[in-house]
């Protein structure tokens, strides 16, 4: 499996994993429409989290690979790479607008921050996929 | 997801003959990975045309003797 399919799976199991937990604790408040900003807290745990979690995944990731890890991007890999990412594009877009929306119902900022959080989240987690599909069926 | 392109190639068959050459020692010569060589021998994906040059100059051929089109 190529380095980069390595990292591409990689980010598609953490990503939603650790994100999925910090949406599960804030969940019930953000139902509830209780959400405080103590809740900054836990958003600064899930990035500590998740920063020590890409890095140790990327340290491992690169003994196993070697030099294909230093070793620049074919042309195969640029193309899934720009597919993978015009998709994750156009979905941010669209889950953007439907946050967007969300002020109109009178959402907190909090509850806007965190929309916009999730957007991210599953957007970033269908371009990994997205890059996952490119390289099991190619581009 | 779009079908494979009407492009056949004879890749496998130029390796052969050319003393087995692997797939990374082909993939080494023309500074793509293993898995584009594999993805490209299985139609799987067509190479640019700067791709199929190089392909081709590796094993001493015309293009049109390494990829043809079946469309």
């Amino acid at each position: 499996m190529p380095f980069r399919e390595r990292t591409a799976w990689t980010s598609l199991i953490v990503t939603p994993l650790i994100w999925g937990g910090y949406f599960w604790k804030l969940w019930p408040d953000l139902r509830d429409g209780s959400l405080q900003p103590g809740s900054v807290g836990l958003f600064a745990g899930t990035v500590v989290l998740l920063m020590i979690a890409q890095i140790v995944m990327a340290i491992v990731l690169a003994i196993f690979a070697g030099k294909s890890a230093e070793a620049p991007m074919d042309e195969r890999e640029q193309l899934i790479d720009l597919k993978a990412a015009r998709v994750g594009y156009y979905l941010l877009g669209s889950l953007l607008f439907f946050v967007s929306a969300l002020w109109i119902t009178g959402a907190s900022a909090l509850v806007m921050a965190n929309g916009i959080l999730a957007a991210m989240v599953i957007a970033e987690t269908l371009r990994a996929g997205k890059i996952v599909a490119g390289y099991r069926w190619s581009a | 997801m779009a079908g494979p392109p009407p492009i056949r190639n004879t890749i496998r068959r130029l390796r052969f003959d050319h003393d087995e050459m692997t797939q990374q020692a082909l993939a080494d010569a023309i500074g793509m990975t293993r898995q584009t060589i594999v993805a490209i021998e299985q139609g799987k994906y067509s190479p640019s045309l700067e791709a199929a040059f190089r392909i081709s100059r590796v094993f001493g051929v015309g293009v049109e003797e390494v990829f043809q089109w079946e469309g």
